[in-house]
Formats: C-alpha cells, sequence, structure tokens
C-alpha cells in the first residue's frame, strides 16, 4: 500500500481522491488514532482549496473532479465521522468548507480560493444537494 | 473543388530535399542522380534565365516583399544539374538552338573566343553571376564553370584559356582599392583550386601553372590594400592553400622538371606558416596539404619537412630546471596552442598517408620517415596527448593539439606492421622516459592512451583515445599488457561521463597492471585529475586517487611502503606549489585526505598493537595532517571555502581513522599526533563560514573530533559551539549555521546532559532567528543526524511551526523552503515511532508526542494540509510523509486467509472507484 501511494503522480486525480479518502476511511498507522480520522480535514481543506484554485492549470482540474467525484458516492459516512449531522460526504465537504472559511475569516490567503472551491461547487451542483443549513 | 496550394511550389520543396541530401552524402553522389538526358539542357537554361530575370511579390513574416522566383536551394540544385548534363559527350554546337549565338556578353577581362555555341553563352553570364555570391550556389556555379572549361570542345575554341586569363586579372586588377565583395575573390579562387584539381591528370594547365602560383602567392604575401583585404578572409586563404599545392602536386608528378623546385619550395615554406593561422580550417587544409606534397618528394626533401616540422615543435619550448639531480621539467607555457595544433595534425597526417617503409634495418630513409625521425614523431605526439593550455578566462584550448594527436596515434596504428613499430627505440624519446626503458614503444602508446581515454577533461578526447587504443591493440596483438583486458576496459562507450571514467574505468585498467597504476597515478597528480580548474572535477580525482589507493588495501600483506610514498609524492608536490596555486591545493589535500585508510579492514580489537608499517604510516598521515592544518591558519588564501573544505575533509578522515583505534591506542596516538589544538580552532573557522560544501566537511570533522575526545571536554567543546551559534552580526542572514551542524553531527557522542543542552539550542535559534537560512538550517541540521530518533518530543514544536511558514518575500513563496524542510523533518520523525510496540495510550511510555491525539495532530493535520497544497515540490514531500504514517498492508484487519478468491472479485467490483485501497488489501494477502 505504501509503495503504490508513494508511486501515485501527486498531480493525478487519484492522488487527490485517496486524500480524501484518508478522511472516512482508517488509514492511520496507530490503532488509537484511527477513531481520529476526520479530525484533520478542516486542515486537509485548508491546503486542498489552494490546490483547487490557485494551483496550475492541471492541478485545479485533477483535484476538482477528484472532490465531484468523492462527493458524488452514495455512500453513509457517518459513522467514520462519529458525528450524526452530516452522512453524505456532500455534507461532510460542505460543512468543513464553511468552516475554513469561517476560520480564515481574516486571511485572504486561503478565504479567497476558499470560496471561489464554493462556488465551483454550486456550478457542479453539488452544494445544492447539501442538508447543512 | 479547388485544392489548397501548398506551402511551397513542389519544385522548391524537391530543391530543399535534394539539398539535404548533398548536405549529408555529398553533392557528387547525388548529382550521379540526376538525368543525364541531354535534352534537358536547354529546358533548364531557360527556366534558369527566366526564374532568375523575374520577380514575385510575396509575403515574408507578414511583409511583402520582392523576392526572385526560386530560393537558393532550387538555384543550387539547377546549377549542379547544368554541371552533370555538362557530361554530355556531344559537341555543345550541336546541341544549341539555332539563333541563340548573337547574345552578347559583357564581363571585364573576359575576352571570349569568338564562335562559341550559344549553350556556352548562354551559361557563361548564369555561371560567373553565381560565382560571385555568398551562398551555397557558389560551389555548383564553380562546379559548373571548371566543367565548362575543360570540356574537349570548349578547349579547342580556347574557352580555358581566356577563362584563365579573366581569372588571373580578375586578382591582379588590385590597384589598392577593394571595390568588389570578398565572394567575387573566395569564387575565383575556388575555381582556379577546381580547375586545377580536374586538370590534375592531364598537362592541359601546365602552361598556366607559374603563372597562376605567381598571383596566388601575391595574395599570399604582398602587402596591399585588396590582397590584405582577400588575406582577411579565412575562406579566401582556405583556397589559395587549396590551389598552391595542387599546383606543386602537379609539378612534382614529374613533368616540369625545371621552374618546378622553386615553385615546391616557396610553397612548402606557405604551408609552414599557414599552420600557424588563427583559423581552424586553413590550418586543417595546411596541414593536409602539407603531408599531400611530401608524400610525392624526393626522400631527401621528405625528410627535410618532416624535420622542419618538428623543429618548429621545438620553438619556445622552455625548460625548467627544478634543482640538482633531477631531469629538467618541459614547461609549454609560451608556445602557440595554435600552431602546435597544425603541426601535430601535419604529423598525423603524414603518419596517415605514409605507406610503411619496406625495410627498416638499413636506416636510408624511407619515403622520408626513418626510424629516428618516427621515433621523433612519436615523442610529439605524446607531447600532443596531453597538451593543455587554459586561455586568460580559464577555458582550456588545448583540445584540438589532443585530439590531432589521437588522430595520428590511432593512423600510425593502422599503417605500420607491428615489427616496424618495435624497431623504434623507445629509449630515444624523452616524454616515454617516465615509463621506464624497459618498455616498448608501443605499451608506452597504449598507457598513454590509457591514461588520456579515462581521465582527459573532454569527452571527445577521451573517446578518442578510447578509439586508437582499440585499433592500437587490435592491430598488434600480443604486445600491450593485459591487451584484451584494456580493450574492454576501457570501453568507447564507458568513458562518455568522466567521472565515470575516473572513477571506474581508471581502476579498472589500474588493477590490470602496475605499469597503468603509475602512469594513471602521475597523471592524477596532474592537470588532468588534481590541477583541473573545476571544483568537482578535482574532487573526483581524488576519489580516483583513493581507489587507487584501495587496490594497495586490498593486497593480503599491505604494502604500506607505497601507500606512504603515495602521500610523500603529494606532500612534495604541495611544498612547491605557490601560494596563488589554491585550485591545486585544494585538489591536494583532497586527495592526501582521500588516501587515509580508513576502509581498509581493522581487526585491532585483538592484536591492540600496530604492526610498524602501519604505525609509520598512521605517524605520517598524523604529521601531514598537523602540517596541513598549522599552514592553513596561518596562511590566508585566495579562495578561503576551498581550503577549508579540503583541510575539514582532511581532519574528519584522520579523525575518523583515530577513532577506529582501540581506546588506549589511540589515546597514545592522539596525544603523540598533538592535533586537537588546532584542529578545534580550525573546525571554529570552517563553520563560520556559509558555504554548504565546507559546512558539510566541517561538521563532519566535528563528529569524528568530538568521538575522539574524553567526556569532559566532549561537553565542553558542546558549549563552545551552543555558544558560537549565537555569534550572528546583524544585517545577515544564515551566519553561524554551521554550528548547528556541527552540533547534530556530533550529537550522538555527547553526554546525556549534553545532549538536552543542545536541543534548547536548536529551539533557541529557531525562535530568535526570523530569517529563512536559519530556519531552514535548524531542520536540515536535525534531519542529517540522529537528533530527532531521541529527542523527538522536545523538537516537535519547531517542526509543527516549521510545517506553518507561508512567508514571502520578493523571491515568492520563500517559506516553502522551509516547509519542505520541516515535512521532511517530520517524515523522520514518524519512521522512528515505534508503532508495533503502541497498542494503546496507556501502555508505552509515556509523553511521547504521537501517543496525544494533540500533539500528533499538530503534525499530521499540517503535513495533510501541505499534501494537498500548490507547490509541486512540497507536496511530493508531503505524500511521502503521510505515507510513512498510514498502514502498511500487514495491519489490515480482516484474516488473509478468509480472503478467497470470490471475496476477492467481490472487491473488484464493488470498489472499482477506490483503486488504491483495493490494492493495498491485495498486497496484504
Amino acid at each position: 500500500m505504501r509503495d503504490v501511494v508513494k508511486s501515485l503522480s501527486n498531480s493525478s486525480h487519484q492522488y487527490f481522491e485517496w486524500l480524501l479518502d484518508l478522511q472516512v476511511n482508517d488509514w492511520l498507522i496507530f490503532p488509537h488514532l484511527n477513531h481520529h480520522s476526520a479530525r484533520w480535514s478542516l486542515q486537509l481543506l485548508e491546503g486542498y482549496v489552494l490546490s483547487a484554485d490557485t494551483g496550475s492549470e492541471d492541478l485545479i482540474r485533477s483535484s476538482r473532479s477528484a472532490l465531484v467525484a468523492f462527493c458524488e458516492q452514495a455512500k453513509d459516512i457517518s459513522k467514520a465521522m462519529s458525528n450524526d449531522e452530516f452522512s453524505t460526504p456532500t455534507d461532510f465537504i460542505c460543512s468543513s468548507l464553511l468552516e475554513v472559511a469561517k476560520k480564515n475569516a481574516t486571511n485572504d490567503r486561503v478565504l479567497v480560493p476558499a470560496l471561489e472551491v464554493m462556488s465551483y461547487l454550486f456550478d457542479a451542483g453539488i452544494m445544492q444537494q447539501s442538508h447543512i443549513q | 473543388m479547388k485544392s489548397k496550394p501548398f506551402l511551397w511550389p513542389l519544385s522548391t520543396a524537391i530543391c530543399k530535399l535534394l539539398y539535404t541530401l548533398c548536405k549529408i552524402r555529398g553533392e557528387k553522389i547525388v548529382v550521379r542522380f540526376l538525368s543525364p538526358e541531354t535534352k534537358n539542357l536547354e529546358l533548364i537554361l531557360s527556366a534558369f534565365e527566366t526564374a532568375d530575370t523575374n520577380m514575385v511579390e510575396k509575403e515574408v513574416n507578414g511583409i511583402k516583399q520582392i523576392v526572385r522566383w526560386w530560393g537558393w536551394e532550387e538555384r543550387y540544385i539547377m546549377l549542379l544539374w547544368l554541371s552533370h548534363l555538362l557530361l554530355a559527350p556531344f559537341d555543345l554546337a550541336t546541341i544549341s538552338s539555332a539563333g541563340t549565338a548573337d547574345i552578347t556578353i559583357d564581363i571585364p577581362g573576359l575576352a571570349l573566343p569568338k564562335a562559341l555555341p550559344g549553350v556556352t553563352l548562354r551559361l557563361i553570364p548564369l555561371a560567373i553571376k553565381y560565382l560571385a555570391t555568398a551562398g551555397k550556389e557558389r560551389d555548383s556555379a564553380k562546379a559548373l564553370l571548371v566543367r565548362l572549361c575543360m570540356r574537349r570542345d570548349m578547349q579547342e575554341l580556347g574557352l580555358l584559356d581566356s577563362f584563365i586569363q579573366w581569372a588571373l586579372s580578375s586578382l591582379r586588377i588590385a590597384n589598392g582599392v577593394a571595390d568588389l565583395a570578398i565572394y567575387h575573390y573566395i569564387g575565383i579562387l575556388s575555381f582556379l583550386g577546381g580547375i586545377l584539381v580536374s586538370s590534375s591528370n592531364t598537362t592541359d594547365m601546365n602552361k598556366y601553372l607559374v603563372q597562376i602560383f605567381q598571383t596566388v602567392q601575391g595574395i599570399i604575401d604582398q602587402e596591399n590594400a585588396t590582397f590584405l583585404f582577400v588575406r582577411s578572409s579565412a575562406l579566401a586563404r582556405k583556397n589559395t592553400i587549396k590551389v598552391i599545392r595542387t599546383i606543386s602536386a602537379i609539378i612534382l608528378r614529374g613533368d616540369m622538371p625545371d621552374e618546378g623546385s622553386e615553385v615546391v619550395e616557396s610553397t612548402i615554406a606557405c604551408l609552414l606558416e599557414a599552420l600557424a593561422d588563427n583559423d581552424t580550417p586553413v590550418r586543417l587544409a595546411a596541414s593536409k596539404a602539407l603531408s599531400v606534397i611530401t608524400l610525392k618528394l624526393q626522400p631527401e626533401m621528405a625528410s627535410q619537412v618532416v624535420e622542419a616540422v618538428l623543429d618548429s615543435l621545438k620553438v619556445n619550448v622552455l625548460w625548467e630546471e627544478p634543482g640538482a639531480g633531477k631531469a629538467p621539467i618541459r614547461d609549454l607555457t609560451a608556445v602557440n596552442p595554435q600552431e602546435w595544433h597544425g603541426l601535430i595534425l601535419t604529423l598525423s597526417h603524414l603518419l596517415y598517408r605514409r605507406s610503411p617503409p619496406k625495410t627498416i634495418s638499413d636506416k636510408v630513409h624511407l619515403n622520408g620517415i626513418s626510424s629516428e625521425s618516427l621515433s621523433d614523431i612519436l615523442d610529439a605526439l605524446l607531447i600532443g596527448l596531453s597538451f593543455e593550455r587554459r586561455s586568460a578566462m580559464g577555458t582550456s584550448i588545448g583540445t584540438n593539439v589532443r585530439d590531432a594527436a589521437c588522430f595520428g596515434i590511432w593512423a600510425l596504428a593502422r599503417r605500420y606492421t607491428t615489427k616496424e613499430l618495435q624497431h623504434v627505440p623507445a629509449a630515444s624519446m624523452k616524454s616515454a622516459k617516465m615509463h621506464g626503458d624497459s618498455l616498448s614503444v608501443l605499451q608506452v602508446l597504449a598507457t598513454e592512451l590509457i591514461v588520456s581515454a579515462s581521465l582527459d577533461s573532454a569527452g571527445n578526447i577521451r573517446r578518442g583515445a578510447s578509439a586508437a587504443l582499440q585499433e592500437l591493440i587490435g592491430r598488434h596483438p600480443d604486445t600491450i599488457i593485459e591487451g584484451i583486458a584494456v580493450v574492454q576496459t576501457v570501453d568507447y562507450h564507458a568513458v562518455a561521463l568522466r567521472s565515470r571514467a575516473i572513477t571506474e574505468i581508471a581502476l579498472e585498467a589500474a588493477r590490470l597492471s602496475d605499469t597503468y597504476w603509475n602512469a594513471l597515478f602521475d597523471a592524477l597528480l596532474g592537470w588532468r585529475g588534481l590541477g583541473d580548474s573545476n571544483a568537482s572535477a578535482r574532487r573526483v580525482a581524488a576519489k580516483g586517487i583513493g581507489g587507487l589507493s584501495h587496490q594497495l588495501l586490498a593486497q593480503p600483506s599491505i604494502p604500506w611502503t607505497r601507500l606512504k610514498a603515495m602521500i610523500e609524492r603529494i606532500q612534495e608536490q604541495l611544498s612547491i606549489l605557490k601560494p596563488r596555486q589554491v585550485e591545486e591545493r585544494h585538489g591536494l589535500v583532497l586527495s592526501i585526505a582521500a588516501l587515509v585508510p580508513i576502509e581498509q579492514e581493522l581487526d585491532l580489537q585483538k592484536a591492540k598493537v600496530l604492526d610498524e608499517g602501519m604505525k609509520s604510516c598512521y605517524n605520517l598521515i598524523f604529521k601531514v595532517t598537523s602540517e596541513i592544518s598549522q599552514d592553513a591558519m596561518k596562511q590566508s588564501y585566495r579562495r578561503p571555502e576551498l581550503i577549508s573544505e579540503s583541510v575539514s575533509q582532511l581532519m574528519s578522515r584522520t579523525y575518523q581513522l583515530l577513532g577506529r583505534l582501540p581506546f588506549e591506542l589511540m589515546e597514545e596516538m592522539r596525544n603523540k599526533a598533538n592535533l586537537d589544538n588546532v584542529t578545534e580552532a580550525y573546525i571554529d573557522i570552517s563553520l563560520r563560514r556559509t558555504e554548504r560544501d565546507v559546512i558539510d566537511a566541517a561538521s563532519k570533522a566535528a563528529k569524528y573530533f568530538v568521538y575522539s575526545l574524553p567526556p569532559k571536554q566532549q561537553s565542553s567543546v558542546a558549549q563552545t559551539w551552543q555558544k558560537a551559534t549565537f555569534d550572528i552580526q546583524s544585517g545577515r542572514s544564515g551566519q553561524s549555521i554551521g554550528f548547528l551542524f556541527a552540533l547534530a553531527a556530533a550529537f550522538d557522542y555527547f553526554p546525556e546532559s549534553t545532549k538536552g543542552e543542545v536541543c534548547q539550542t536548536f529551539i533557541q535559534r529557531w525562535n530568535t532567528s526570523p530569517d529563512i537560512e536559519s530556519k531552514v538550517a535548524v531542520l536540515q541540521a536535525m534531519t542529517q543526524s540522529c537528533i530527532l530518533n531521541t529527542h523527538s518530543s522536545v523538537l516537535v514544536g519547531v517542526i509543527s511551526q516549521g510545517l506553518d511558514n507561508y512567508t514571502t518575500d520578493a523571491r515568492g513563496d520563500i517559506g516553502s523552503l522551509v516547509r519542505i524542510e520541516a515535512v521532511k523533518a517530520a517524515r523522520m520523525i514518524l519512521s522512528f515511532v515505534p508503532w508495533d510496540k503502541v497498542k494503546d495510550e496507556s501502555e508505552s511510555k509515556a509523553g511521547a508526542w504521537y501517543l496525544d491525539a494533540n500533539t500528533f495532530g499538530t503534525i499530521y493535520g499540517r503535513i495533510i494540509r501541505l499534501a494537498a497544497e500548490k507547490l509541486d515540490n512540497v507536496r511530493g514531500e508531503a505524500q511521502l510523509t503521510i505515507v510513512e504514517a498510514c498502514r502498511t498492508a500487514r495491519y489490515v484487519t480482516v484474516n488473509p486467509y478468509i480472503l478467497g478468491l470470490t471475496y476477492w472479485i467481490v472487491c473488484v467490483m464493488w470498489s472499482s472507484r477506490f483503486p488504491i485501497p483495493l490494492i493495498s488489501i491485495l498486497s496484504g494477502c
């Protein structure tokens, strides 16, 4: 598994999909930390929006397509999230993005890309499916 | 439907292709495939005339321009074709259409005979027009004109005569003013050369020879404005050489014994002078001409030419007297490298053209080259093979001389038999002296070629020497030591990369015989190794010398005297260096460092004593190290970073040698060597530099230095360095970072209490230095050492701060440099986590950073953010780091034995969207 991930191109669709999958599946080496998987999703998205908005052309393309592919899975992730509030990947992404924007309200470096990605998700018709109010 | 117009007209495209073929295969070959049908002659001529007189408006790069119908490729190919059609066996008068004979041609100096056929009259203006152009058409126009003049029917009409007179008068017009373009003169000279070459087997030109020679010689040596103008062009000079060469060749055929010898003599004089020409094509032409003429000379005269060339090679060669009892050293700094190129190339051409002497025993002159002069020629070639000069800019300008020498040796190997070459007395060759008198000439040549092939700085010389070596060994079997193995080792492809050639090929060749070992060692000490102007080449050369010493150390009874002799030899060379020769000093000190025998296997724990040879060798090393470091402390050299790097390297290896000894022995030797004070002081100086090469070497030296010290001194040294870490003057970034690297490198050897302090020093420096260079250095120093292995929990804060560095300035996102290093450090601490022992939070040692989810998150959360960020190189490092924190397949909780094939297939169908988790499960099976 390590070798497979190592050999992935770090600008590829698969790589970004794997990063998102890390949030909902138990990947960590440390058994005692595995129920914390989604704990660092906020930070992941803080980085992710930079790639999905300010990156190079192919980076934007692959990271955005991975985001959409992740959201479009019909999968119940409430167990992995240990949070009943949202049960679909879409809810998870949308609420996390909202948190990112809130947290970085004064930091343009992250705020602007976060809003850009949100608007992209609206364009893609994904935000509308979210149950988050 | 109307078809699209072509990008080019079809004829243009064809001619472009044909021109390319001509360039590759030569026009003489390609022209044979053009149609020889005579009926085409007038058709082409008419087309040419139409295209030449009409202009067309065309858009070139968006600008409308009036251009000729045909491009230069078309004109070139068509003129070539016309010249080919002139081979027609019928008189031109019979193929000329009626009514064209009344053309009048008005070209100054050209008095045409009467009754020329129409075709001729139409061809002449075309050919003369393009003979004076700058383009490629000049060549084919020359061919056309030469062919026309040399036709039997045209000669009978007197056309050749009138053209020769025209050419000579054009060259003679020179009444002080150069009113025509240089290409006019070049065209005429090349026309004369062409006429002479094509008549070289006939007597057609005999009556003109002296006349042409006088005119052309006038161009070569008369002082007037036009001739100076003509002479200023290298192409013109090359063409004059061709003309006089052909004249001499015709004369030497034996037709004109009377006036001839004078002409030949002055030709040779001209050529000898042209060998020193500034332009390479002229030198090439002159040396080739000289060899062609020498081949046809009487033996006595031929040997005089050879002697003249050999004498020129002695001009301006200085002999340095190094002192009583030693052989004088040849000093080539005053010679003209261009002239040497010409001279060596001439010798090579002579060897290439010479048919082998029939007998050699009676020592008469045979075809001009006697066995003595052959040995002189070989002597010159060997000097040429290692000829090197540096220009004022420091670049190498001897390469073409060495190239010519390679050619010469290659030619020699092909043209002469083994017997002839074995007769050449090796002892008479001055440059072969160092190989010992017992070796044959062939062996000396082979040894020198091995040296060139594996050490030369220019790739084409290494390859050329390798090719010559292959020729030499292949054509003269059983004369070279380990011949076949040498050819296999010093392979044409293997020598392409210099570092590989020095560190692998040279060493393999040295292993084959002591002769090669000695020659390679000698050469590595010279300009091809340690004296190279490039610092990294010197490092490679030092490594090569180290490799040579490893071959000694690998022998069952180690020849310590030979190792000592190597060191002493380098030491001696070091002692005669002038202070300004820092580059050489850098190389020599590095090579002594490479000779310190730390790679030798040591089984001293049992013996506790050193044998005598080893002991004296060790003592010599300590003595040399001490002398060199004392000198480096005292003197201030031109490029201190080079000296610092090399001396630190030497110290590091010497202390490593010391550290390998058993404790009592180490103490004894350390006290005796008395190196500690100077080492400590010098390491301090080096660590204050900012160059990374120096810091690397110095921190390595620091590591082994600390290792050899008693514990008390270890902590005092650590304190000194910790203090020095904060010796920072404001305004400059990245100061005193060397001490961080030194502390990190020696970290393992410090006492426990000191280790904690060192960590605090790192944290403090991190907090107090805002500049990027310092932050990068702190993280790099930690990553390069074992500090993170034991003290990671203390330093987690530093790393997580580093992961958050988003500093930007005029250079852009410079914080990314810090982030990259921090990610690397994080990877290191993650890899040190004993994760198989961590069952749950309570079991393992308390306080470890990875046990607490919050602390773990300060690293992991940031890494995962960086794994998705936009900079490729940051993302790549973070990707590798997350992998460290993820399970290997071993941790898949499903028992692999129940993973039957069915389950496997279900997995494939179910999770085709997620290739990676699936693969991970598979690899767990």
